[in-house]
């Protein structure tokens, strides 16, 4: 072979060689960011895709081993690659490990502890919430995440935002139902307004507490203040936006501010927000449903003051301002202390200063030679 | 609290040993009635002003401190039925005086108080030589007895109506009690202010005047503060001693005038005290639902319905129709036609050939049939619905026709 056959020969191999591998990645690289993702999943469901695979459990409870393609295809993992094997760590091969679990819920209550594994924050919430406590209690029905967030179909939860409501009505259907009739649920449900509150706006998501403690109850107005002090959203629904403010300065408010700062933990009987306007039945002051409706104010009121009579009403300022319409002689007080009393006062002052001021001179002159 | 008391200011007492000469300002019972006022008052001050300003520190801290704001409302309740009772005591003492001894009345601001003012501004202003010349009672005392009157009158109504709001508001509109409300706290402010300013400077800063504690003036102290009372007091112009008889007849006439005065007020502390002893009953909060109300049938299924799509539902017992669809979607997986378990059910003649471990089907006989006794004994991994193994026994029973 000569020199330059050779030369000809390691061009030719070059050439080819940088053919080769160019088609090798541009065939390649797609393949490997596609398939591999799918392929678990592939291959678990070609058992478990069969509808009628199922499994009896020592108890003899039934357990269907059928995962739906379609709810793997919608849910938020299969489409960012987390397959089967993320959560189900203990199946490697098949057959597969045996399954220790009684019954059906104990092996959710077992599987579920997985999700911890990415979501630990709200993994941690959610074990200090009520429900974690029921089921500390033994009510081992107390929800965990995949009841919520379904288990092998985890989806948005809130998309639309109603289906918010549907998923705490699987278990509280009576309140949800009640919910949507009010003036909140009944715009959700209406057209899935994003400004009215769905159960987990006051109940919290994941660390959901138990709504009858004195301090949930103190800290009541607070939380409804989040969206009715809004200026910009009340004024979207012809509300006002002082009503929080107003109400601190209130018979009740006072109280419930007093004991919301200084002692949360005892329970106290003024008069919170759901007390008047209803807790998951909240509706329009026009609407003649409604408890703070001006019909039916005084029997709302009646609730703690049983003895009050039709002109109690109107000794609620709670919410309005001081206005000369409305209630003059509140106003005409107001006004009289807010220019008497300065009034007064400086006369006051200005008349012990001229007194001090001329003791002094008088002083200073004695003191003089 | 000063009130007019003539009849026995000019009791004059020497000492050997200096003659320092004191005059009596103040009796006993003028004197045990400030100190009941101004107890209450400071109680109330220090009750009543962290209601009206509720969430500033330093209330928070006196919250705290007392234990609880009922017991701030107790406390302030308590020192306001003291107040009212030192002030009716003051009603009838004050019509005592007027009614039986005609002492003249001397707490009524007149012409020679605004004489007084101007001289005392021009003094001030360096226009005048010498303060004006008091009498008993100076402007200044006038101007702040007569404030207390009112603020007492204004704190005693308001007050009656916002601890008894139910019973006020039969009589009054709804209003009212809003408004009794905003006047309690504004003339609570302006008390405690004036107090401060007025009061302290006046006896306690301009010269701590302890005549309302020891009940009498230094006749330097009443040269200074009462030169016209002290002239008077001189000069022997003092009220005439009344005949006892004649105190007497007066004395009787006054007794059942103090009576009906004392029942109006008995009645009054009765609703004050007892009529609505709080306005809260027990209110049944919260709502009365069953919070744990699944719904019916549970929208989560523990089980899908079994066997509705498995392709082995209908149809005539054979292979090709009835059976293979059913065995290769439920058992393909494993027993397809690239199979490692050595048993494919991918056609006909693979079914009836079996696996390594012999035939599966024996046709006509599913009792002895493998395949038959696998599914039949459960926990296959692809396990036949017991409807399914009845059809694939029917099948092996009719022979296994292809």
């Amino acid at each position: 072979m000569t020199t330059r056959n050779f030369h000809r020969q390691t061009f030719w191999l070059i050439a080819a060689g940088t053919f080769v591998l160019l088609l090798s990645l541009s065939l390649a690289s797609p393949a490997s960011a596609e398939h591999p993702l799918q392929e678990t999943e592939k291959y678990c469901l070609s058992c478990h895709g069969n509808q009628d695979l199922r499994m009896t459990l020592p108890s003899g409870e039934g357990l269907s081993l059928y995962i739906s393609q379609d709810a793997l295809d919608h849910s938020v993992h299969s489409s960012k690659g987390i397959e089967c094997e993320a959560c189900h760590t203990e199946i490697t091969t098949y057959p597969h490990p045996e399954l220790k679990y009684e019954t059906g819920r104990e092996l959710s209550r077992a599987f579920y502890q997985t999700c911890e594994k990415c979501h630990s924050v709200n993994y941690e919430k959610a074990q200090d919430s009520m429900h974690a406590q029921a089921a500390e209690a033994g009510n081992l029905d107390a929800p965990i995440c995949t009841d919520c967030h379904g288990a092998h179909d985890v989806r948005p939860p809130d998309e639309p935002r109603s289906l918010i409501s549907e998923t705490c009505r699987q278990c509280h259907a009576e309140i949800v139902d009640t919910y949507r009739q009010s003036v909140h649920g009944a715009a959700l449900m209406a057209d899935e307004n994003p400004d009215v509150p769905v159960c987990t706006d006051c109940h919290g998501v994941h660390n959901i507490q138990d709504p009858r403690t004195s301090q949930f109850r103190v800290a009541e107005p607070e939380l409804c203040a989040g969206c009715h002090a809004n200026e910009e959203l009340m004024k979207k629904y012809g509300l006002s936006a002082d009503v929080y403010s107003i109400y601190k300065r209130s018979w009740h408010g006072v109280d419930v501010s007093v004991y919301k700062a200084k002692w949360p933990t005892i329970w106290h009987d003024s008069a919170v927000c759901s007390d008047c306007h209803g807790i998951h039945d909240i509706r329009s002051t026009d609407d003649p449903q409604s408890k703070v409706n001006p019909n039916n104010l005084l029997t709302t009121c009646q609730q703690c003051h049983p003895t009050a009579g039709p002109n109690w009403t109107d000794a609620w300022t709670g919410h309005n301002e001081i206005s000369l319409e409305r209630t003059p002689a509140l106003f005409y007080v107001e006004k009289f202390y807010t220019s008497f009393t300065p009034f007064v006062l400086w006369t006051c002052i200005i008349y012990v200063a001229l007194q001090i001021i001329r003791a002094t001179v008088d002083r200073v002159r004695r003191n003089l030679p | 609290m000063q009130t007019p008391a003539k009849g026995r200011q000019t009791v004059t007492k020497s000492t050997e040993a200096s003659s320092v000469k004191t005059y009596v300002r103040f009796d006993l019972i003028q004197r045990v009635q400030h100190i009941v006022f101004l107890i209450s008052f400071t109680l109330l001050g220090f009750t009543g002003l962290p209601q009206k300003f509720p969430l500033s520190p330093i209330s928070l801290a006196i919250f705290e401190a007392v234990g609880g704001v009922e017991r701030i409302r107790a406390i302030h309740h308590a020192s306001a039925i003291a107040m009212m009772i030192v002030s009716v005591f003051h009603v009838l003492e004050v019509t005592y005086r007027i009614l039986v001894l005609r002492t003249p009345i001397s707490m009524i601001p007149w012409i020679d108080d605004a004489k007084h003012v101007l001289h005392d501004i021009q003094y001030y202003l360096g226009f005048k030589k010498h303060k004006a010349y008091y009498g008993r009672y100076s402007y200044a005392e006038k101007m702040e007895y007569l404030a207390l009157i009112w603020g007492t009158i204004v704190m005693g109504l308001t007050g009656f109506m916002m601890w008894n709001p139910i019973t006020t508001l039969r009589f009054l509109p709804g209003e009212a009690v809003p408004a009794a409300k905003a006047a309690h706290g504004g003339e609570a402010v302006l008390a405690v202010l004036a107090i401060i300013i007025w009061h302290f400077y006046h006896v306690h800063i301009k010269h701590f005047n302890k005549s309302m504690f020891t009940g009498k003036l230094s006749r330097e102290e009443m040269e200074h503060e009462h030169p016209a009372e002290l002239a008077m007091i001189e000069a022997g112009k003092h009220q005439e001693p009344i005949p006892p008889a004649v105190l007497r007849k007066r004395q009787m006439i006054y007794a059942p005038i103090a009576v009906v005065i004392l029942a109006l007020f008995a009645f009054g502390f009765y609703y004050f005290v007892g009529y609505e002893s709080t306005a809260v009953v027990d209110p049944d909060t919260g709502e009365t639902v069953e919070v744990f109300v699944p719904v019916t049938p549970t929208p989560i299924p523990t089980e899908p319905a079994a066997g509705e799509s498995s392709g082995a539902s209908s149809g005539t017992l054979n292979w090709s129709a009835g059976i293979a669809p059913l065995l290769q979607s439920k058992c393909g997986m494993c027993h397809g036609a690239d199979t490692s378990t050595g048993l494919a059910f991918d056609s006909y003649e693979s079914i009836m050939k079996g696996g390594t471990n012999g035939p599966v089907v024996v046709p006509g006989d599913s009792v002895n049939s493998s395949l038959f006794k696998v599914q039949s004994a459960g926990g296959h991994f692809g396990q036949l619905t017991a409807e399914e193994i009845v059809r694939v026994q029917q099948w092996i029973d009719a022979g296994a026709p292809e």
